[in-house]
């Protein structure tokens, strides 16, 4: 009878422990979620992973001695919201961004940059070289110029998906030309898969693009070592395209642009047009913060593959700005050093 | 007895009047003595009845090494903790789907499972909602080392292991990401069953009670980062060369889980329905640089078809 009792106790005990459904016990409380903990935790996740800290030249503690006296848990949103975004705003970062449920703040002096130092003239664009005829294919809009020499195409944005179809027909349908025109003026970037299918069309047998590496620890310097990326080893077409292929850029080109940007510097047959671009080559990443907001920064970093950094705008091989006295005529100066160049 | 019993009342009850009262005595006397020995006879027989010990009566289908495929379908909260992503704890519901084969041979039984969760989950400070996916193996061998209660109470002893894939997928951040974490861990496991009849003349064990209870030793982790997170609004291959940045942790004593419910054995055919309760923890403790805490809770429907 004992025994029975004990045995009936420790089911009865096992099956107790079995409910157990403990886990608030063990589980990490959450950090308070009030303005002074978000701004910390905010100003914590920047010092421990963003990856410009030496080329912007910032000095992210004084950056804290500034801005934190400046927030209390008594402050409104719309307050703390001003705070953290001119707090970021110092990084000088177009990648870095603070979003919301009312606002989404971005870097001033970057889109500054874009505006006042736009080297393209749209209206001249599309009135003298794409024409009010000019084909739309994917994203990209285009027309033959010179006498039909020289193919010249406007992509205005890597957000838009290119598609192997659409550069096959690009290719076959100016295939008598004697080159190609890529107008990358003002293309804020977008999603760095179409740099690859875009760069499917030249000569790739596997040659390094650029290096990369990423924030591996709190340290300000460190990072992992540095990683290649590479072309792939296969060609769009039948054959690579070879002909004389001119890229514009200014500094309007930001981040999947300035990849791309760099990205030439690997083939023999593009050259660079027009003014720097705008930089952005780190990746963004993010997070979200104690009062539910979300953030992003930059965490990695791209070199060429002799170690220059262009994190500040890669440089045009030919350096050209938008004359005025030309495009009061209608002509776009910098597209015509390209075609000139391909035409040579 | 009774039938006599009643012809001495009924004989009685017409002739009243006309039976000599010596008569009446003795019928009284006959009456009385009747009833003593129905009585009696009753106690002896329920006595009888309660004392007997029916034997075991199981279904004599199975073969000597009987299988069942599992399945199960329910419902499920989860509770998970991802710091890399957000300092926030998140909360959810989902379902979740089971399927598993059991084998017990003698003393010995042998489970395997695969698990599919899927929840969406959200946090305390936005509106929006996000997603937790789980995949789940898991393989298990107990040992039936005590019986008691008359052979229906058992206690198991054994071990296990289990991989664990939890893909999170977090919409509302910039450049939209995608969390992935593998586990895999090696526990010892502790069963008790208990079977049992919902009536007392029942000669089929028609309920089974169980509680198991699953304590991982040790396991090993693929957690992303420092930097932390893939980003899928990209090319993921393109990404991960750059951002493929994972930390390989090893991990003690790093959860618990538990499992009760009741199976209804169908005497028939060997198969079994059940319910079920079950809760799994999972956490990486200090370990790594990004916690990971994760708890479920599931109620399930449960199926055992035995198929040989």
């Amino acid at each position: 009878m004992i025994i029975m009792k004990k045995t009936y106790l420790l089911f009865i005990g096992f099956l107790a422990l079995c409910f157990a459904s403990c886990e608030r016990i063990f589980m990490e409380p959450g950090v308070g979620s009030g303005p002074v903990a978000t701004f910390d935790y905010l100003w914590d996740k920047v010092d421990q992973q963003y990856a410009f800290f030496d080329i912007k030249g910032v000095d992210w503690d004084s950056v804290r001695e500034v801005y934190r006296p400046m927030v209390d848990d008594d402050m409104d949103g719309d307050s703390l919201f001003s705070v953290c975004a001119a707090m970021l705003n110092t990084l000088q970062d177009g990648h870095t961004n603070l979003i919301s449920s009312f606002d989404v703040s971005r870097n001033d002096s970057v889109y500054y940059r874009m505006i006042v130092n736009k080297n393209i003239d749209a209206q001249v664009v599309t009135m003298n070289y794409l024409t009010l005829n000019y084909h739309s294919t994917g994203g990209f809009a285009h027309n033959a110029i010179r006498d039909g020499r020289v193919a010249y195409l406007r992509y205005s944005s890597f957000e838009n998906t290119i598609a192997d179809g659409t550069l096959t027909y690009l290719l076959d349908r100016y295939k008598d030309c004697d080159g190609m025109i890529l107008d990358l003026r003002q293309n804020g970037g977008g999603s760095i898969a179409n740099i690859q299918t875009l760069l499917s069309i030249f000569d790739n047998h596997g040659q390094p693009l650029y290096q990369t590496q990423i924030k591996s620890g709190p340290a300000h310097d460190a990072f992992t070592e540095l990683k290649a990326v590479c072309a792939d080893t296969t060609c769009l077409g039948e054959e690579p395209y070879t002909k004389p292929f001119a890229v514009l850029i200014d500094r309007g080109s930001y981040s999947a642009t300035s990849f791309f940007s760099v990205c030439t510097l690997a083939y023999d047959n593009i050259r660079l047009f027009g003014d720097y671009t705008g930089g952005g080559l780190g990746l963004p990443n993010g997070g979200e913060l104690p009062n539910g907001w979300t953030y992003r920064f930059s965490i990695t970093r791209t070199l060429t593959m002799d170690g220059q950094n262009y994190e500040n705008g890669v440089p045009p091989d030919e350096r050209v700005l938008l004359d005025p006295a030309y495009t009061a005529q209608g002509i776009d100066n910098v597209i015509e050093a390209a075609a000139d160049w391909i035409l040579q | 007895m009774y039938g006599i019993l009643l012809k001495c009342r009924i004989f009685a009850a017409r002739n009243h009047k006309t039976l000599h009262p010596k008569m009446k005595h003795n019928l009284l006397f006959l009456t009385f003595a009747l009833l003593l020995a129905a009585n009696a006879r009753a106690q002896v027989t329920t006595e009888n009845d309660e004392n007997e010990v029916k034997p075991l009566v199981v279904y004599t289908g199975h073969s000597n090494v009987p299988v069942w495929l599992k399945s199960g379908i329910g419902f499920n909260v989860v509770e998970s903790y991802e710091q890399g992503a957000s300092p926030l704890q998140y909360l959810g519901a989902g379902g979740n789907l089971t399927a598993g084969v059991v084998v017990a041979f003698d003393r010995y039984q042998g489970e395997a499972e695969l698990r599919g969760l899927a929840n969406i989950i959200t946090n305390s400070a936005q509106s929006a909602t996000d997603y937790a996916f789980g995949i789940e193996g898991n393989i298990q061998f107990l040992y039936r080392f005590y019986d008691a209660c008359r052979d229906r109470l058992h206690f198991w002893v054994g071990g296990g292991m289990q991989l664990y894939l939890d893909i999170k997928v977090l919409s509302q951040l910039m450049n939209a990401s995608a969390c992935q974490s593998n586990f895999f861990d090696l526990s010892p496991v502790g069963m008790v069953t208990y079977d049992f009849a919902p009536y007392k003349h029942s000669s089929h064990h028609l309920l089974t009670a169980y509680g198991k209870l699953s304590l991982p030793l040790i396991a090993s982790a693929s957690r992303p980062g420092f930097a932390y997170m893939d980003n899928y609004t990209s090319d993921l291959n393109t990404v991960n060369t750059v951002m493929g940045e994972y930390e390989d942790l090893s991990l003690f004593c790093p959860g618990a889980s538990t499992d009760i419910g009741l199976w209804l054995n169908l005497p028939y055919n060997g198969n079994k329905i059940g319910v079920s309760y079950r809760w799994d923890y999972l956490t990486t403790g200090k370990n790594g640089i990004y916690r990971f805490d994760q708890a479920s809770h599931c109620i399930n429907l449960n199926f055992m078809f035995n198929i040989n």
